[in-house]
């Protein structure tokens, strides 16, 4: 399933407007390049589970949490080079069983996160535009998400 | 009742410990700075970083004791330990020693927030440094480092107002990975430092994200217009490349770009300083965290601060970045308010400092 977004604003949107499909154990690869707007995308995701707290980038503190609807674990790979780093450093833990982890940079966990994830990946194109691609091996869980941005997609494209 | 705290900070990259008197004097400080083991990867690596935790923190432990003088541990009034915020197995490392010290030698064990410690290390002296005044209150004081991005009010010791936070990339954050699409070395800030002091051309304007009247920082944006710049400079009439190579410049746009970049940086953390510090009527504008070793920084608040009547405080760069001294004198206020941990203390990775 493939989005494309205009702007950050938008980013966030489709973040927030995701976060409905959102269940405990749920795990999202946010992955492209800097300045991508995977951080948007995780401040939206963050609104839409009614999560109040400022949502900033943890490259540099890794692993920030916070309490909305569900919990959220907003990770931040950008400064691994691979699995085995994240598993040493407590980057994956049970209790992520009970809410949702965003992994920005999720790629370096090469089959860390496993098969059980949605990849979300993003495409810097001219200007603000962004082509945004969800995709998953585990349609029984992450399809709601397919649906949502499907249906996103088609509004975007009837209101453009 | 010596005044002395035995301080310890294995929060995030630096393992380090540090005998501090009476919240102010450095009667030791030992960093084991980790600095060139992340070089060689490219940014700080926390696998390595939990691993060179273990490695450093008795080394570094009995480097402190024995250029403190440390026989007898009854000397010490307590030892202070930083909880958090950071990364739960290297703050571990640092309480796991600390609580233990406490134990066997029967100290007080005081918990200390990584970023108050920040706050105070501007209250610190060096070791030979003559008297000077302690900061007056209030106080407002810029956090600004590779995690973490905000303005505080103090009007007493341990007391914090947030006024505002970065709704994204922390300062120190923008100037690694703008660093990093100028094809600069690791560590971003004092890369980008130097590449902006040879800077020939100074007159490229780089947004500035006030974010309205708010005490607020954003400097996401500021990473998508370097991103635009490094790639507008490399493409010709058909347009850059969407994701530039900045090593691919020459070095005079380098540092036009790099000065730019460091201009807008200073300029919006300079402004929302000031601004705030005129509105809480504050007598001292403290600055700390590892970009508060920018000297353009450094200068900019001092200038605009003099002209205002407002004093600077701003430990000296060494004391900018992780040290345990700056956990000795905040854990010297925490001591004297009765502040205690028991054995049980966790270490807590999202720790807030002001709400």
């Amino acid at each position: 399933m493939v989005v494309q977004t205009q702007s950050a604003d938008e980013t966030r949107a489709l973040g927030s407007a995701l976060a409905a499909a959102a269940r405990p154990g749920d795990r999202l690869a946010l992955i492209g390049p800097l300045g991508a707007g995977k951080t948007q995308l995780a401040k939206g995701f963050a609104v839409g589970l009614g999560i109040t707290d400022t949502v900033n980038s943890p490259s540099f503190t890794l692993m920030a949490e916070y309490r909305g609807r569900l919990p959220l674990f907003h990770q931040d790979l950008y400064r691994l080079s691979g699995a085995s780093e994240a598993f040493d450093g407590g980057l994956l833990d049970e209790r992520q069983d009970q809410g949702v982890t965003l992994t920005e940079w999720g790629d370096r966990l090469d089959g860390g996160l496993g098969v059980g994830r949605l990849d979300v990946r993003f495409e810097l194109l001219p200007d603000d535009a962004r082509r945004i691609e969800l995709a998953s091996a585990d349609l029984d869980r992450y399809a709601p998400y397919l649906e949502i941005a499907a249906g996103w997609e088609a509004r975007a494209r009837g209101a453009g | 009742m010596s005044g002395r705290i035995l301080a310890v900070e294995s929060s995030c990259d630096e393992t380090a410990v540090a005998v501090v008197e009476r919240g102010r004097r450095i009667v030791t400080g030992i960093v084991a700075s980790q600095v060139a083991l992340h070089a060689e990867t490219g940014g700080i690596v926390p696998e390595v970083a939990a691993r060179a935790h273990l490695r450093w923190m008795i080394p570094v432990l009995d480097e402190a004791c024995a250029r403190a003088d440390i026989a007898d541990w009854s000397d010490l009034d307590a030892i202070a330990v930083t909880n958090g915020p950071g990364l739960a197995g290297s703050l571990l490392v640092g309480i796991t020693m600390a609580s233990t010290l406490a134990w066997v030698h029967g100290l007080p064990l005081v918990p200390v927030n990584h970023l108050e410690g920040h706050i105070y290390a501007a209250w610190l002296l060096d070791a030979e440094e003559p008297e000077r005044p302690a900061p007056e209150f209030p106080v407002v004081a810029l956090v600004v480092s590779g995690g973490h991005t905000f303005l505080v009010e103090m009007r007493d010791h341990l007391t914090y107002r947030l006024l505002g936070q970065t709704v994204d990339d922390a300062a120190g954050e923008a100037f690694d990975k703008v660093g990093r699409l100028l094809g600069l070395p690791y560590p971003g800030g004092p890369s980008i430092m130097r590449a902006a002091a040879g800077a020939t051309r100074r007159d490229r304007r780089f947004p500035r994200a006030w974010l309205g009247d708010t005490d607020d920082f954003s400097f996401s944006g500021l990473k998508t217009a370097a991103r635009r710049a490094v790639s507008a400079e490399l493409g010709g009439p058909d347009g850059g490349p969407i994701e530039p190579d900045g090593s691919l410049l020459p070095e005079p746009v380098v540092a036009e770009l790099a000065w730019a970049f460091q201009d807008s940086v200073v300029d919006v953390l300079a402004t929302k300083t000031l601004g705030a510090a005129e509105r809480c009527d504050a007598r001292t504008i403290v600055i700390g965290g590892g970009v508060a070793a920018n000297t353009v920084l450094r200068q900019r608040i001092a200038d605009a601060a003099a002209s205002r009547g407002i004093a600077v405080a701003v430990p000296r760069p060494g004391l900018c970045t992780d040290n345990a001294a700056m956990i000795g004198a905040a854990g010297w206020h925490r001591f004297n308010a009765g502040e205690r941990a028991g054995r049980d203390l966790d270490a807590r990775p999202s720790l807030k400092l002001a709400v």
